[in-house]
């Protein structure tokens, strides 16, 4: 690092900014074109869901917690379910389970081809971009014919899933999956040969090992840089145990492998909601439950798109929570976060750099704020 | 690879300051511990390589706060302190787990609860207007109930 700078100085970059649609203020500490140090601000969203979700019941919770993401409902109302499953000490059938993990794993797809689609764009190669979402699509609209909606699906439901499978929609589903995989594969092909991609993320955005470890990232961050850590292996839920897998990581430990490591994880999906649909077991979809809730506390963790998503839940015997506690995968990027964006001898952070390094943890500041109260009384 | 649970909470049960060890269902485990034996006890399960923050909660129980710091890979130990409601202080363990500084002061936000040592008590979570003193989660704080939609 060039040490002929006699100042650092502070540049604020956002709450509206260049990198995301969602308001956070990253306020940088730059020497020249260097970034030295950053402080976060993720204050800009609030809505005061955990407090809300006190008042409510759990069913209307149900819906109230869909609407934390957007694009990760599936994985909110997933958590919020098995916390209230959980303190009731009931399964839900298995049909459930297999539907369960076909509506996550779909949700993954989309969010990864989103978010791929988003960096393309980050790094200037629209073209790609506009290729990613028209295929995103498809896998939306496999959504819409399966859950029966595109985004916030209200798929599950306490004790269970909402909708079944049909011979037809499974039909469907099984082309569609062949059509994405071709087109994935496709893409991986394109950004393991396109010098553009290249230049722009490899080396960039580098979180070692030990201090992706150290620093508790999560999700595709974290596997990224070799890291075998995912819930759905380590925290068996829903037909996780039952459904065969691989962990995917990768080495590279920047921008580059964030992106092969979320191309592979799409393939991956595929395979799995091929499995499920092969293995779906007949049988009821609900598990009906009573709408008091037995005192205790439960926490559930589910791999969302985005990394390990944590629900705590303390229940006083009444029909409505007592405490609800979300914690978010971008929450705990944040840290890691800062550590990609300091320059350290060697490795250094340009300014140009920032916005790539930002998307490439796949940050969701609707979530991670979730938790105020607009107004005080 | 974290060890399993039931040797964890064996463990525990011999160390000073710890209240309650037990194991609640499988791969989690809950140590209640009393706030002065929270940092050493948190530092010995590091060591065992529950290094991974999970989440950090805190419930407002009346006249209590209770703080429960959730920590593991596979399994999950949560850690128990309960604190008075009116000076809520602990030390902070981010000199042992770095990422619970982010945690701690999201709780010191919403709940108030003072985190000694803490490197950056700066706000995270709530906007810079909002008054100071004042924690949203706490349940004697009541949310205004918005006036209800009307119909054109």
């Amino acid at each position: 690092m060039s040490s002929s700078y006699e100042r650092i100085f502070n540049l604020p970059l956002g709450p509206q900014h260049p990198a995301l649609k969602e308001p956070v203020l990253l306020d940088l500490k730059v020497e020249g074109e260097h970034v030295v140090d950053v402080a976060l601000d993720v204050s800009y969203n609030h809505r005061g869901m955990e407090k809300a979700a006190e008042y409510r019941t759990y069913v209307q919770d149900l819906y109230l917690i869909e609407r934390i993401c957007g694009i990760c409902n599936i994985a909110h109302t997933l958590s919020f379910c098995q916390c209230v499953e959980g303190l009731h000490g009931k399964e839900i059938p298995e049909r459930a389970k297999y539907l369960r993990v076909i509506a996550e794993e779909l949700e993954r797809i989309q969010s990864h081809l989103l978010w791929l689609g988003v960096a393309a764009h980050e790094i200037g190669f629209d073209t790609f971009f506009m290729y990613i979402w028209l295929d995103r699509e498809i896998s939306l609209d496999l959504m819409e014919e399966f859950a029966g909606n595109r985004i916030t699906t209200s798929y599950n439901a306490i004790g269970g899933v909402k909708r079944d499978m049909t011979p037809e929609v499974a039909n469907k589903m099984k082309k569609g999956m062949d059509k994405l995989e071709e087109r994935v594969k496709f893409y991986k092909k394109v950004v393991l040969s396109e010098r553009t991609v290249m230049k722009r993320t490899m080396g960039i955005g580098i979180l070692r090992r030990d201090a992706a470890i150290q620093l508790n990232a999560v999700g595709p961050t974290l596997r990224a840089s070799g890291v075998d850590m995912d819930a759905r292996a380590d925290d068996p839920y829903a037909a996780h145990s039952l459904v065969p897998f691989k962990v995917v990581t990768d080495d590279g430990c920047d921008a580059f492998s964030r992106i092969i490591v979320r191309l592979d994880e799409t393939l991956e999906s595929i395979n799995m909601i091929r499995y499920c649909i092969e293995k779906l077991p007949p049988g009821p979809l609900l598990q009906r439950l009573p709408r008091r809730v037995p005192a205790g506390d439960f926490l559930t963790r589910v791999e969302a798109p985005r990394g390990e998503l944590v629900h705590f839940l303390r229940a006083d015997g009444s029909d409505k929570p007592y405490r609800y506690k979300v914690k978010t995968p971008t929450f705990s990027n944040l840290a890691p976060l800062r550590e990609m964006l300091r320059s350290k001898g060697k490795y250094v952070v340009n300014v140009a750099d920032v916005p790539v390094i930002l998307a490439s943890i796949d940050p969701c500041f609707s979530c991670t704020s979730r938790n105020e109260v607009v107004k005080s009384s | 690879m974290d060890p399993s649970v039931d040797s964890i909470v064996m463990e525990m049960k011999g160390i000073k300051g710890v209240i309650d060890s037990k194991v609640i269902c499988e791969r989690r485990a809950q140590v209640t511990v009393s706030a002065e034996a929270y940092h050493s006890v948190v530092e010995t399960l590091q060591k065992k390589g529950f290094a991974h923050i999970a989440a950090m909660t805190c419930i407002d129980s009346g006249e209590n706060l209770e703080l429960l710091l959730q920590i593991g890979r596979r399994a999950i130990v949560t850690v128990k302190v309960i604190l008075p409601a009116q000076t809520p202080s602990i030390d902070s363990v981010s000199d042992i787990l770095p990422p619970a500084s982010f945690h701690e002061r999201e709780i010191h936000d919403l709940f108030g609860v003072e985190f000694r040592n803490c490197p950056d008590s700066s706000r995270l979570m709530l906007p810079e207007e909002w008054p100071k003193g004042t924690f949203p989660l706490r349940k004697s704080f009541q949310p205004e109930t918005p006036a209800p939609l009307r119909g054109p």
